[in-house]
């Protein structure tokens, strides 16, 4: 018996070893990032579009840290230039790769990065000329022909979704390559396509044994020294960067940290854990009290950023849906008190908008800010409940939303304030994918709980809820409206987009409330003492290299 | 032996055909467009068709099952990840060593904590040795492993400093991981021991043997406890299926890439050939295991051991014994 027992036991412990004599992977990791401390002030008018990208005004050079760890949410697993974007990849692909051109802010024309021109030379015609310096880290010369390269194997790929609007992309010359598009641009559409797609070495790409999954070389200022799948990776500052020319170097050209290692932990409760323990220096990902604590504790800084995205409330607008009446849309809006649901969803983390959008992004009126935008009111909401035609308790309506803690706490919020008005809300919580498909079906909810975001213009969060031309012409939920889409495509487009026309479809969508704004949140980064200013790109992801060090960081 | 050994992997091949069946129609069935998930919320509508074609989302449910039976059965292909583009079994395979050194600690754990710790209460019964084991049965079958997790973490890591709060690396840090995962399986398996033994105990061969002056030493651990093993092995087998896929809290808390992580993501952006290549994966995994503890039974008790004696050994046994009676007479 003794035999056997140790036979049972000799059985589990050959697995464990056999399980611990495994080769050992390369591991991974993912994330969040970033933004200035303060929202940024905003133009009263929009930005033009430049045919010829700015030059970024040169910066006294701040001190070079050590290394520093960002402890990231996600695992970006593939690192390939050319894959689908994931919450993993977004938080280190501005760190590995390089493109034509990168924004610094939101709103901000494009600055050079591989290109150092761009001209327009016919409607849809456009010709890159780059900078005839460029070598990656192996030492590869980046020629015209990498560029076209890898935008038609991005094209081919099908995942950079900007890069359908391209027609066709040449070389044309050894540094000049000629982009023919299948449209004419708006504002900013130009910049989307050619801050997409990573910039990569054909020689490089094809020499890799895993198309740069987890071995990418590149032309950034940082080379990927060690990659543990689902855990970390760390890159080393390259000594031999090719733009050395401070007035091109672009936020994320800085590389102010000698080394930079992406922790990943996917837990929100170990983030903090991560910083108490000196483990990590810098994450997005504390959460709820944990805040407060590090607010109040000496050896940590708390930037507060405020996010791109809105949340809003959706009118179905299908026909036969009680929706279609725009005194119960707006009875709805003033009955919905956004100050109350941000002390209940987010307290001090959180703000009511006046639009879908808010003061992020380029092109967004500050005079919004103190227009009427249907505060609540509940009096108000009962003449128009009643001018819509129905009496306390006549209505009962389902109210969509993805099923996360804040969505949940939102749909209650809205439960309870239009209960008040006499509307019974049924509330139906569905996960992500479920959410995302019932999105698109007018019988599978009345009222939707949705976020917009975008990276640039405000009319691109309008864009995503209100473009008729994307959606079989209706907006997202169902309502058709010539007057809105003109309006739309007027404030969007290359000549049109000026304070006059944004503030005519704001007004337009105020009135037509085909949905409603509701409220912003901010999020945290907590910095141990000595990061004195942490950077992040226009989708809120942390650029390592940007952010400003004491001298007496670690 | 080695022909049952045989004929249980055949028996794999329906089992896996019915599971590979099995996910890939529930997958089918269930709402969530993987598309939108990938090409995220600014996709126009012709965006997300083209794409849907590409993938052969658009195909009939027949089409795309045969299309994805002949890439599992015949070329042995289970696919990229949709969202990662990595290929599912590269990935799996990078996953797996982690998620067997947690499971397979666990349950050395189990066995080394929880079978003694039944002994000692059953042996006790109803005296203080009894209540203690099973306080601390009761404390970790009704403490979270989550909860239990973020206090080793909290102690062991912010306090004391000794062992990494997450991630992965040397065997330091499994420590935690494989504590806080262990916790309820000790538990089961201390109230599963206690259980098995108190009913054995009460037998008469075992007053048998205690009447033939044997030492309680030797009527527990020769006579007792091997009868009272074989519902201890059962849940040792099915405890470690169950955690192969279900460490994804764990997985989650520590930061540890395994398998359960990946599945679990995968069902959340409907990935589909993650999260069928993983159940199947899982499937031949549990029937391995299953036959593992089919085979300890054998090992443990004669009787079975004899089931799985091939006819043929049998007949030959048969006619040696008909052969002795045929000469006795």
């Amino acid at each position: 018996m003794k035999k056997n027992l140790l036979f049972a036991i000799s059985v589990f412990m050959i697995v464990a070893l056999v399980a611990g004599c495994a080769p050992k992977a390369t591991e991974v990791p993912t994330e969040v990032p970033a933004q200035p401390t303060t929202p940024p002030a905003q133009p009263t008018t929009p930005p033009a579009q430049p045919t010829t990208p700015p030059v970024q005004p040169t910066a006294a050079a701040p001190a070079v840290a050590p290394e520093v760890t960002i402890a990231i949410s996600a695992d970006p697993s593939d690192l390939s230039p050319f894959v689908g974007m994931s919450m993993g990849r977004i938080a280190v692909l501005k760190t590995i790769y390089e493109y034509l051109l990168e924004t610094d802010a939101m709103g901000a024309a494009a600055v050079p990065m591989i290109a150092k021109s761009v001209e327009k030379t016919g409607d849809k015609t456009y010709t890159v000329t780059i900078f005839d310096y460029i070598y990656d880290s192996a030492g590869n010369h980046i020629t015209a022909a990498d560029v076209a390269w890898s935008f038609n194997t991005g094209m081919a790929a099908g995942n950079l979704r900007p890069l359908g609007d391209i027609e066709s992309v040449k070389a044309t010359g050894d540094y000049t390559v000629e982009f023919v598009f299948k449209r004419e641009f708006g504002v900013g559409e130009l910049d989307k396509v050619l801050t997409e797609c990573p910039i990569v070495s054909q020689k490089a790409y094809e020499s890799s044994a895993d198309e740069f999954a987890t071995k990418p070389v590149t032309t950034g200022p940082y080379v990927l020294t060690e990659y543990i799948p689902g855990s970390r990776l760390v890159f080393e500052r390259r000594d031999d960067y090719w733009q050395n020319d401070p007035q091109y170097r672009t936020l994320f050209s800085q590389a102010n940290v000698q080394k930079i290692i992406f922790q990943v932990i996917t837990e929100p409760a170990q983030h903090a854990i991560a910083l108490e323990t000196g483990s990590a220096d810098i994450s997005a990902g504390v959460t709820g009290d944990d805040v407060a604590r590090f607010e109040s504790d000496p050896n940590f800084t708390v930037f507060k950023f405020r996010d791109n995205l809105t949340w809003l409330l959706a009118f179905n607008g299908s026909e036969g849906n009680p929706f279609t009446k725009k005194e119960l849309r707006q009875a709805v809006a003033y009955a919905i008190d956004t100050a109350a649901m941000c002390n209940a969803v987010a307290p001090g983390a959180c703000e009511p908008v006046h639009t879908i959008g808010n003061a992020n992004f380029g092109g967004y009126l500050t005079k919004w800010d103190n227009e009427p935008y249907y505060e609540y009111d509940l009096t108000k909401a009962e003449e128009l409940f009643a001018a819509a035609g129905y009496k306390p308790g006549d209505l009962t309506i389902k109210l969509l939303a993805q099923n996360d803690a804040r969505n949940a706490l939102m749909a209650q919020v809205i439960q309870a304030q239009l209960g008040d008005l006499g509307i019974n809300v049924e509330i139906s919580l569905v996960e992500t994918p479920v959410f995302n498909q019932q999105k698109y079906d007018p019988a599978a909810f009345d009222l939707l709980i949705d976020a917009a975001a975008g990276g640039d213009f405000i009319f691109s969060p309008w864009l995503l809820i209100y473009d008729q031309n994307r959606n079989k012409g209706t907006t997202g939920t169902f309502f058709k409206d010539d007057e809105l889409q003109a309006l739309l495509m007027t404030a969007s487009s290359l000549d049109g987009f000026n304070a006059e026309n944004v503030d005519a479809f704001q007004q337009y969508q105020k009135e037509q409330l085909y949905a409603y704004g509701m409220i912003s949140f901010y999020n945290n980064v907590v910095a141990v003492k000595g990061i004195t200013k942490v950077v992040r790109d226009t989708r809120g992801q942390i650029i390592p290299g940007a952010c400003e060090y004491a001298p007496d960081f670690k | 032996m080695s022909r049952y050994i045989l004929r249980r992997l055949v028996q794999l091949i329906p089992v896996v055909l019915g599971v590979t069946i099995l996910i890939f129609t529930i997958m089918y069935l269930i709402p969530g467009d993987p598309v939108k998930m990938m090409l995220g919320a600014d996709a126009t509508i012709a965006d997300i068709e083209a794409k849907r074609q590409e993938l052969g989302l658009n195909d009939p449910y027949l089409v795309r099952l045969g299309k994805f039976l002949r890439d599992i059965f015949l070329h042995f292909d289970f696919g990229k990840s949709w969202v990662y583009n990595v290929p599912v079994t590269e990935e799996l395979l990078r996953r797996l060593p982690r998620t067997l050194i947690i499971a397979a600690a666990c349950i050395l754990l189990q066995i080394l904590v929880g079978i003694p710790l039944g002994i000692i209460a059953a042996i006790n019964h109803n005296r203080w040795g009894d209540r203690i084991a099973m306080f601390i049965a009761l404390f970790g079958i009704s403490m979270p492993n989550f909860w239990i997790a973020l206090m080793l973490v909290l102690y062991f890591s912010v306090r004391l400093g000794w062992l990494p709060p997450y991630g992965i690396g040397g065997i330091k840090y499994y420590i935690l991981p494989v504590i806080a995962n262990a916790f309820p399986g000790i538990a089961t398996q201390a109230r599963q021991t206690r259980s098995s033994m108190l009913e054995v105990i009460r037998s008469d061969f075992i007053t048998t043997a205690r009447a033939k002056g044997m030492s309680e030493f030797q009527v527990i651990f020769k006579h007792a406890l091997p009868n009272a093993l074989l519902p201890v092995i059962t849940v040792i087998g099915n405890g470690m299926g169950r955690l192969l896929a279900g460490t994804v809290v764990i997985e989650s808390i520590f930061s540890i890439p395994g398998v359960g992580m990946y599945l679990v993501g995968g069902i959340n952006t409907r990935d589909y050939n993650v999260v069928q290549s993983s159940v199947i994966f899982l499937a031949i995994a549990f029937t391995l295991i299953m036959l593992l503890v089919d085979l300890t039974y054998a090992m443990i008790d004669p009787r079975i051991k004899a089931q799985f004696a091939g006819k043929k050994r049998r007949r030959k046994r048969h006619a040696h014994h008909h052969k002795c009676r045929t000469h006795h007479a």
